[in-house]
């Protein structure tokens, strides 16, 4: 036991240097079934997030072996983490419309506008923890990616990121997460050094003083909540390329904007149309 | 264009007009979530039937928090009624000016002072001729290609047609022009833009929107109550009259501002500096609807049951002193009283 604490210091600088230099935090260092999964993971949000882990354990609960992400369920006392649900359709449907844009026509696809998508859903639905764990695996195995996600207050939207992304990030195997390099701090980024992609947390007004300079995609959580939904649609779509808005209708108060909003899209429609908005 | 295998209660809808994707996620998306009792169990938990119908049903026509006027909230369809025809009697236009949302309130007031809301327009981004312009066509006043250098107003008639065939709530409103050329109008609106204001800094933009008004044939009336008396006539207008109907009814083709009645005009939510909030909040969308019922039943309807309002009267007595004396109280001062001592007597 070291007797002072400068020696424990040094002794646990030592040690988390012989642990960096044990690591295998270099892709040569992955094995072969690794480097097969992480290819195998990057081609779609569904194929990462209800993946297992190599050479993993088969049990009862799992027989496919480990799930790699899990989520928590802060209304469950006795199991709070759970693997990410691959028996739900509608979220693969959504993840692919969203990360694959599969709800735009494919002649659509430009870099100069923004794909709005307004999402509204029944409250518990999985909606935004699935969004964002696919907001992470885009981050985690795209290269430069940047993506905002905003809340009416920067706490909430730190808060948001550190349940949905940061919790299911902790628990991804340890090979994944030396591999992904994915930094603990600051507490409103999550940087992923091995791609150069981030996530930061912003409050809502962030359009007003981020959009100049910053350009990257949005995900607007609790859209009707949000008072400055306007200025966050007006100021963000010529510089993002997708915009998700997810909400659980409200009528009154600050869920006024995205009322109107929704209003106007739901009723739009091509002039050669007669029936309202196509189905894809 | 592939189609998705359909899955129950996910639905994506993709507008080409306005490059989006709408995609909604129904509860009956989850297999788990189909079985009744975790629906009953939804409802019992809900702290309202309106909060279920929000948050499960995804209905945006309830509202979230407290509606500013609850009695309509409570029972809309007891306020919502078509009116058949005219009465023989002036059509009311109470008018709200501002680029982003102006709108128009057009209703009518029977001899029984029962309000009829007939008709509602709020177009957005419209400049003050365009809307003028749209306004007089939409009454009556003007042909349609009086319109042809008014864009904005042109394309806000399409809209309407677009969403009068697409949505059965819309199809309500009837295609303009909604009103015959010998109707006659009354035009009201707010303090601000009727009000001669002594210095610079309290002028207002609505006093040239009045002026533009004024230079299509469109006079503005005074208004001869306080605006803040809206408020309390339109309560009042919302309880029965003696033959059992409200005081208030509202054409259903007026969507929006049945929707503004029925929780879209709320309460905002209680902050430190105001913990009780008493005026409804500023969304800069329904507000401005309920701005024109309010300058329009200020302008229309008294603020008392019987018509009667009783104001004080300044008397002169002999001993020179100036008192107040309201009618029925003969004798008995009100008011300003000379010194301290005339106080107690």
């Amino acid at each position: 036991v070291p007797r002072s604490a400068s020696a424990y210091r040094r002794r646990k600088r030592l040690g988390l240097r012989l642990a960096g230099f044990l690591a295998p935090d270099d892709p040569d260092d992955l094995t072969s079934e690794q480097r097969d999964k992480i290819g195998e993971w990057r081609e779609s949000p569904w194929a990462f997030l209800t993946g297992t882990d190599v050479r993993s354990t088969a049990t009862l609960d799992f027989p496919k072996g480990r799930p790699v992400v899990w989520t928590k369920d802060e209304r469950d006392k006795k199991v709070p983490l759970k693997p990410f649900p691959a028996h739900l359709d509608y979220m693969r449907e959504l993840l692919r419309d969203v990360f694959e844009q599969r709800g735009f026509p494919r002649e659509r696809f430009s870099l100069h506008e923004a794909a709005i998508f307004a999402i509204e859903k029944t409250r518990q639905m999985y909606v935004s923890t699935g969004l964002l764990n696919g907001i992470s695996w885009e981050c985690a195995f795209h290269d430069a990616r940047q993506w905002f996600v905003s809340k009416v207050t920067e706490t909430e939207s730190i808060q948001l990121i550190t349940d949905k992304v940061r919790v299911p990030i902790s628990h991804w195997p340890l090979w994944l997460q030396r591999y992904m390099k994915v930094a603990p701090r600051p507490a409103d980024t999550i940087k992923y050094r091995r791609s150069g992609s981030a996530i930061r947390a912003v409050p809502m007004n962030f359009a007003l003083r981020e959009a100049s300079g910053s350009t990257g995609d949005v995900f607007v959580d609790e859209a009707p909540l949000q008072d400055m939904l306007g200025s966050i649609l007006e100021k963000t779509a010529p510089m993002a390329t997708r915009i998700v808005m997810v909400g659980t209708p409200q009528l009154g108060g600050p869920g006024t904007g995205a009322y109107e909003f929704y209003q106007y899209v739901k009723f739009a429609e091509d002039e050669d149309s007669t029936e309202g908005l196509q189905e894809i | 264009m592939s189609r998705a295998p359909a899955i129950e209660g996910y639905s994506r809808r993709y507008n080409p007009l306005k490059d989006c994707v709408v995609i909604r996620v129904h509860y009956r998306a989850d297999p788990a979530k189909r079985d009744p009792r975790w629906i009953a169990g939804v409802k019992k938990r809900s702290p309202s039937h309106h909060a279920y119908l929000r948050e499960y049903e995804l209905d945006w026509s309830s509202p979230a928090g407290n509606p500013f006027y609850d009695t309509f909230a409570a029972d809309p369809a007891k306020y919502v009624h078509p009116l058949k025809q005219l009465i023989s009697a002036p059509v009311y236009r109470a008018w709200d000016f501002g680029y982003r949302h102006p709108a128009v309130v057009f209703f009518q007031v029977s001899q029984s002072k029962r309000l009829w809301v007939i008709r509602e327009c709020m177009p957005a981004g419209i400049d003050s001729h365009s809307f003028r312009d749209l306004i007089l066509y939409l009454s009556g006043q003007v042909e349609y290609d009086a319109l042809v250098r008014r864009p904005r107003a042109l394309e806000w008639l399409a809209e309407l047609g677009r969403m009068r065939k697409v949505d059965e709530t819309w199809r309500a409103i009837p295609e303009p022009p909604w009103f015959g050329q010998s109707t006659q109008f009354v035009d009201v609106s707010g303090p601000e833009a009727t009000k001669i204001s002594a210095t610079v800094a309290t002028e207002s933009k609505e006093k040239s929107d009045a002026e533009i008004l004024a230079s299509g044939g469109i006079n503005l009336q005074m208004t001869w109550q306080r605006i803040e008396d809206g408020e309390n006539i339109i309560r009042r207008l919302l309880l029965d009259a003696p033959d059992g109907l409200p005081g208030m009814l509202i054409d259903p083709a007026c969507p929006l501002l049945i929707g503004g009645m029925k929780g879209g005009i709320a309460f905002p939510k209680p902050t430190k500096a105001v913990p009780i909030p008493v005026k409804p909040h500023k969304d800069g969308f329904f507000e401005n609807l309920h701005d024109c019922l309010r300058y329009g039943v200020v302008a229309s309807v008294p603020v008392t049951e019987d018509g009667e309002i009783a104001r004080p009267q300044t008397v002169v007595l002999g001993d020179r002193r100036i008192v107040q004396v309201y009618p029925g109280q003969a004798g008995k001062e009100v008011g300003f009283y000379e010194n301290e001592k005339d106080l107690w007597k």
